[in-house]
């Protein structure tokens, strides 16, 4: 019998892991702790959808989720106050390592939330989505929970993209998947090209492995954290998980331009750094783009820096705390 | 009324419950959002019974399977895809409580709509009518079950389904309540809106439509005016002002283009009468003017009822609406009586006694911007479980 592919092996459908009740034993029987992290910038509309829902159905009715903690980039609107009054607790990135040189960015928030979270398990969560429900987060936790050699689940969705309320169309995410991602997965790390959404925002993982990994602050955290995670741990460290429909914002088609340029740079960064090509790139470039304004082509450049936070296990506060939570552990 | 009386202050500080069960928000409002956020469009075609008995109506499937992985004692569906939770009582010869909430929304719109939370409302289509009802009763099973709440009798939690279904009109409610087969201690409908609403009674009301057709292509004859003729049949009838009757066209379309003079015409009434007698002669009457202006214009002119339910009423002097107002007093809530036009007349009709009362305060019902506000909840409810645990001490028994 031909052995399973990866892809066979390690890609389920969240169905899989609906019995919350068997995931709850298989988490308290191995002492674990798992941590929900919102990283958040303007979220008021979403955010407390989204706690609500966590806390009442894998809190209370099920003792799944150990915590839920927004880190927000700076929000202007209410995110923090809606967050709070929805149990939530919160950080501002900025009040976390503070002697460290401050970044702003959705990977300093994720790196930064390791150093708050006292989870074993974390499990990253986007805080747009609109049609919330349970087997976003508990489809990520169950293959870390059921399969030892798993350690990092990353979510993929059909994904409609909200025009409007009244205007969802029924497909139309992925764009930078398809035309950036995919084909340098498939130039590069072939292997890679089969995870289905490799930019999504929902991924679990252990502690053990975010900590070891450097952590782009801007467009480029997923790809990198996927790129470092099968270079250092295999293909089988890594599933994926269908978790059917995310509504979601839509971007413009510059706004994506923006975020695949980001992309690409840290993609190239990869490739030197694992001596796979060594593509000397220029730093100072920004991204370029005309934009229509008053009858006429407008020209921005745009600085899109790609800022690295190192491993946090490398940080000596992170360390500290990471020995105080194990001796209360112990 | 003193017996009435006696339960409440058995039972004790309504205000303190209702402040106890803030405790619980998170669950209700996730219990708002799961069972609400499905549809209960029903596809079309229908989907036959024995595929699947919800009949494909999605938030029937979401209202059972929340009441399953609550833990709830028994679970199931009728035949008309109504599914009911019992939490099962102590007493096996005491006859079951009914909570009963219809679980559909009338305003659905056909995209795609998801809820918004904050701190203060959940909003959304729906939402108020009656979503926040339906998630009210799975609520109650999450109450007995956190609060090793127990009772004598079997508490019945029964969501109506496909209410909405055209030609229905509520059968499936008078269905169930046909084929419940054992006498019943009482039963308590819940409404979305309003916090405060107690419908007792219910006045004598018929449901009809009436079509104007041409008889054949030749005739050029307008219906619009046909039927504007008809209407004036309608609105010449003396209604009597003791008892209140009142005849209200809500519908009336016709016609296909500006230039065309209109092919058929469609309008909908109803008919309001504290008097089920009177409501039966004007029925005839109605049926009279239609019938004559289609045989004096020579076009098919016809008049369907689509429902006819008679006055009942429990009385204010009933223990339910007495201890309903007192429960209410006790919450510091000011009492809305009014007849109720919907649910209530079947139970009244096979003797069961009931109440309607509402959950929460709504704001912009029947649109996409729906908002059941959060905080009068905790009182919403906190009636409800009160008035079950009177009933459970036998309120309603003599």
């Amino acid at each position: 019998m031909p052995e399973k592919s990866w892809f066979e092996g390690n890609t389920y459908h969240h169905s899989t892991f609906k019995d919350v009740a068997e995931l709850v034993k298989k988490k308290e029987d191995r002492g674990l702790r798992i941590s929900l992290c919102f990283p958040t910038l303007n979220e008021e509309s979403t955010i407390g959808k989204e706690i609500v829902i966590a806390r009442s159905e894998l809190q209370l009715r099920n003792h799944l989720v150990d915590e839920i903690v927004v880190i927000d980039s700076g929000s202007r609107d209410r995110t923090l106050e809606v967050a709070r009054s929805f149990g939530a607790t919160t950080y501002t990135a900025e009040e976390l390592l503070p002697d460290l040189p401050p970044c702003k960015g959705k990977g300093e928030n994720l790196w930064k939330a390791l150093y708050v979270l006292t989870g074993d398990i974390i499990v990253y969560m986007d805080a747009d989505i609109k049609n919330i429900h349970p087997r976003f987060i508990y489809g990520l936790i169950g293959p870390l929970l059921l399969r030892e050699e798993v350690r990092y689940v990353k979510a993929f969705y059909q994904r409609p993209i909200a025009l409007d309320p009244r205007n969802v169309l029924p497909a139309g995410g992925g764009r930078v998947t398809e035309l950036v991602v995919r084909p340098l997965f498939s130039l590069f790390f072939p292997d890679l090209a089969q995870v289905m959404q490799p930019l999504s925002g929902e991924y679990a993982a252990y502690r053990e492995i975010l900590e070891v990994l450097p952590f782009p602050i801007g467009y480029g955290v997923e790809t990198s954290m996927l790129i470092d995670i099968y270079k250092r741990f295999g293909m089988e460290a890594i599933a994926q998980v269908d978790l059917d429909k995310r509504i979601h914002r839509n971007q413009s088609t510059t706004a994506l331009g923006r975020m695949s340029f980001g992309i690409v740079k840290t993609f190239f960064r990869k490739l030197s750094e694992y001596g796979i090509s060594s593509i000397e790139l220029d730093e100072t470039r920004q991204m370029i783009q005309y934009v229509l304004e008053d009858g006429g082509y407008d020209r921005k450049s745009f600085p899109i820096e790609i800022f690295e936070r190192p491993p946090i296990i490398s940080i000596p506060a992170y360390r500290d705390r990471a020995g105080r939570r194990e001796g209360i552990d112990a | 009324m003193t017996k009435a009386k006696d339960f409440l202050a058995v039972l004790g500080d309504l205000g303190g419950y209702a402040k106890k069960l803030e405790t619980y928000r998170d669950l209700i409002v996730g219990n708002i959002i799961r069972v609400g956020e499905e549809s209960s469009v029903l596809p079309d075609p229908p989907i036959d019974p024995s595929v699947d008995p919800f009949l494909g109506n999605e938030r029937a499937r979401a209202f059972g399977e929340r009441l399953l992985e609550i833990g709830i004692d028994e679970c199931s569906i009728d035949g008309a895809g109504n599914p009911v939770g019992i939490i099962k009582g102590r007493k096996a010869s005491a006859p079951p409580i009914l909570v009963a909430a219809e679980i559909d929304s009338k305003y659905q719109p056909d995209w795609d709509w998801h809820y918004s939370v904050s701190a203060e409302a959940i909003k959304g289509p729906g939402v108020t009518d009656n979503a926040v009802a339906a998630a009210c009763l799975v609520t109650i099973a999450d109450l007995a079950r956190l609060e090793d709440m127990t009772f004598d009798s079997d508490i019945y939690l029964v969501g109506f389904a496909n209410t909405t279904v055209p030609g229905n009109d509520y059968g499936a409610i008078d269905r169930f309540l046909a084929n419940l087969g054992q006498k019943t201690r009482g039963a308590l409908i819940l409404k979305g809106t309003e916090l405060g609403r107690v419908n007792y009674f219910t006045r004598a009301t018929l449901r009809a439509t009436i079509a104007c057709e041409r008889k054949d292509e030749e005739d050029r004859q307008n219906m619009i005016l046909v039927g504007h003729e008809i209407l004036e049949g309608l609105l010449a009838i003396r209604l009597p002002q003791k008892p209140s009757t009142e005849l209200i066209v809500g519908k009336f379309s016709g016609g296909a283009k500006f230039g065309s003079p209109a092919e058929c015409c469609e309008m909908g009434i109803e008919l309001r009468s504290d008097s089920t007698d009177i409501l039966d002669e004007l029925a005839s009457r109605l049926a009279d003017v239609v019938e004559s202006v289609g045989l004096e214009r020579g076009v098919n002119a016809s008049l369907r009822v689509k429902s006819r339910r008679g006055a009942k009423n429990i009385g204010y002097d009933h223990p339910l609406t007495r201890a309903s107002l007192s429960a209410l007093a006790s919450l510091g809530v000011e009492p809305a009586v009014s007849a109720s036009y919907s649910e209530l007349f079947f139970f009244l009709d096979r003797g069961v006694a009931a109440i309607t009362l509402g959950m929460t305060e709504g704001r912009r019902q029947q649109t996409d911007e729906a908002e059941a506000l959060i905080a009068p909840l905790y009182k919403g409810l906190a009636q409800i479980v009160g008035l079950l645990r009177t009933m459970d001490g036998g309120l309603c028994d003599a």
